[in-house]
């Protein structure tokens, strides 16, 4: 499992959650409409009445709440099978983190770019939300960002150290969120 | 009364205790010491310089200081301990029921407007607005100590809202201020879930940020266990009863509480005095010693090991003989898990002996046999320091373990923290604990301990 493989993940994961509030929004306005319903349908079949046709209800919205019931239901499973598979990917004793081998260097600071330029900010997203912690990730004095991982250290080999410890650290804490015995992952 | 040749004393140690539970313990440990050296706990006063010898070969004036004579031949002993607390009751009790003890009355206690709540972040807030601010804390310890503070014995429970937050906050006061000379032990008491008065999720909480202070402030941060307390009381109901306690002083009224931990209180007690024996007494071994043999170990955490549980004998071949209770000895409680198939390959021991007459290779080769067969730890990693037994007073060893064995315990609870903590997010920010820095703790403890 490497970065790509995670931001492949995180990008159905956001995806699925941009979705799922998307069907919550409607699925709200649904409700609210239903709630209405009574009422209205009460009022149409007055005036019906009054006007001297035959009213019927085609509204629809017991059938459409039902839908976007359906479709936040399997969007939750989604998003609960997309979690547990970046969790179970970043956890893993196999994960890659593309860095570059050479960082730049600039007063105290060591800066890990992730190799050929790419970004993962959907990834780092995922990881800050899951965790809570916000973003860029800052555990001291390692920072991740979406372009790569920034060390505030004197001496490279410590500074590479550093980030080893910071990944350890946050692969272990998302195992927490796993349901497996605790030491047989980490 | 000066001493014509008083031995040279190593530099003073503080006992500062707090909360409840570190005030109970705190005040044990140092019963304990004072019947060590014959001193009588409730007035301990000497009365001549060979008492005050004896008194300086055993403690070198390190953990009590003497006072101003009552009278033309009585010098009176005076621990240096600090009680601290934001509830003044566990500390007036003890001040109350020795008052000759503690004898400089209330400066030996801090004490605030009431308890934390159960909530470290509440606890951590009021120590600084309460404590810190109102009390110049410095100027406590030089009242106890006028000498320059060679250390700090930091008791405390983990579990609850002031002790380990007062405890965490004042290491960190320690660390910043002081000249990095200081070398700080805690004490920290595990609580056992379902038994103490604690509430799961905000004691894991509060546990967490326990111990990613030690992680960060602790030269020797030493882990014990209710669970194990407790069951070793049970056990050995009948030896330590024969043992006075401080609780037996208290008003029978006010003992409620106390109670329940007067054994384990003990226990604990026993293995303080031990530990404070091995810098404190003419030994090859200093308090900053520990510092180094902690310095690159993962967890940087101890856990002791006390053989025999209730001191009897103070020659060697009884000690070690006292098999049977050793293997029942460890105050830590491993969840049903056998902790020798967890111990890792670094693990290491610090084995303080404490017993009368010579110390043979039989006897370090019985020792060492004794630790491997459950703590499986190579020869080279195990060190031995001796720890003279003077007058009539009964031996013991107390083995020091640092050890990957306490991993899962404490990585279940840290998972019962993470899943506690939207919860009671509200409560803790309200306090000055944000997300972003228990989230961080939590990282620094999950990977300190996996």
């Amino acid at each position: 499992m490497d970065f790509s493989d995670l931001e492949s993940i995180a990008l159905r994961l956001e995806d699925d959650e941009e979705k799922l509030r998307q069907v919550e929004a409607e699925l709200a306005w649904v409700k609210e409409e239903l709630k209405q319903k009574p009422k209205r349908d009460e009022k149409e079949a007055r005036f019906a009445k009054l006007a001297g046709y035959q009213w019927k209800d085609e509204s629809d919205l017991i059938r459409r709440a039902k839908a976007l019931e359906e479709k936040r239901e399997a969007l939750i499973n989604d998003i609960k099978a997309n979690n547990q598979s970046f969790i179970e990917g970043f956890s893993s004793k196999d994960l890659t983190v593309p860095l570059e081998p050479k960082p730049i260097v600039e007063s105290g600071t060591f800066f890990f770019s992730f190799r050929n330029g790419v970004t993962y900010p959907r990834t780092v997203r995922v990881i800050s939300k899951i965790i809570g912690l916000s973003l860029p990730i800052v555990l001291e004095p390692v920072t991740i960002s979406e372009r790569g991982v920034k060390v505030v250290e004197e001496d490279q080999y410590l500074a590479k150290e550093k980030v080893v410890e910071a990944f350890e650290g946050l692969q272990k804490t998302l195992a927490l969120k796993l349901k497996q015995p605790l030491m047989r992952r980490l | 009364m000066a001493l014509e040749h008083a031995p040279l004393a190593p530099n003073p140690v503080i006992c500062a205790s707090f909360g409840h539970c570190g005030i109970g313990i705190g005040a044990e440990a140092y019963r304990w010491i004072l019947i060590d050296v014959g001193a009588d706990p409730r007035r301990p006063a000497l009365k001549g310089e060979k008492e005050q010898i004896q008194v300086l070969r055993r403690y070198g004036g390190t953990v009590l200081r003497f006072g101003i004579p009552y009278k033309k031949s009585e010098i009176p002993l005076v621990p240096r301990a600090l009680l601290i607390d934001l509830d003044p009751r566990a500390a007036n009790l003890i001040l109350q029921s020795y008052p000759e003890l503690f004898s400089m009355k209330d400066k030996h206690a801090l004490y605030g407007m009431g308890g934390a709540a159960r909530n470290w972040a509440e606890g951590r807030s009021r120590f600084k607005n309460e404590i810190e601010t109102k009390y110049d804390v410095q100027r406590r310890f030089e009242e106890l100590s006028p000498e320059p503070v060679r250390g700090f014995n930091i008791p405390f429970a983990m579990g609850g809202g002031t002790g380990g937050a007062f405890a965490s906050a004042f290491m960190e006061h320690v660390k910043n201020t002081g000249e990095g000379t200081q070398v700080i032990a805690t004490f920290g008491v595990l609580p056992e879930f379902g038994w103490d008065p604690v509430i799961l999720g905000p004691a894991s909480i509060s546990i967490v940020m326990n111990l990613d202070y030690q992680i960060k402030y602790s030269d020797i941060p030493i882990l014990i266990d209710n669970k194990a307390l407790r069951n070793l009381a049970a056990r050995f109901g009948n030896e330590l009863s024969k043992r006075s306690s401080i609780v037996d002083e208290l008003p029978e009224e006010l003992e409620i509480g106390w109670r329940d931990y007067r054994n384990m209180n003990l226990i604990s007690a026993h293995m303080i005095s031990l530990f404070v024996a091995s810098f404190t007494r003419e030994t090859e071994w200093d308090m900053s010693n520990y510092r180094t043999w902690l310095a690159s170990s993962k967890p940087r955490f101890v856990y002791p090991w006390l053989i025999p549980i209730v001191p009897k004998e103070s020659d060697i071949d009884s000690i070690i003989s006292s098999i049977s209770e050793a293997r029942d000895g460890v105050l830590f409680d491993f969840e049903g898990e056998e902790p020798s198939r967890m111990v890792g390959e670094k693990g290491s021991c610090c084995v303080l002996v404490k017993a009368r007459g010579k110390f043979e290779h039989e006897h370090r080769e019985r020792l060492r046999k004794i630790i491997k067969d459950r703590f499986p730890t190579e020869d080279k990693r195990i060190i031995f320091i001796r720890i003279p037994c003077l007058g009539g007073e009964p031996g013991g060893v107390l083995v020091l373990l640092n050890n990957k064995a306490i991993g899962n315990k404490i990585l279940s609870i840290a998972k019962e923290a993470e899943e506690s903590w939207d919860g009671y997010r509200a409560e803790y920010e309200k306090w000055g604990l944000k997300q972003e820095e228990f989230k961080q703790s939590l990282i620094n403890v999950v990977n300190h301990f996996s």
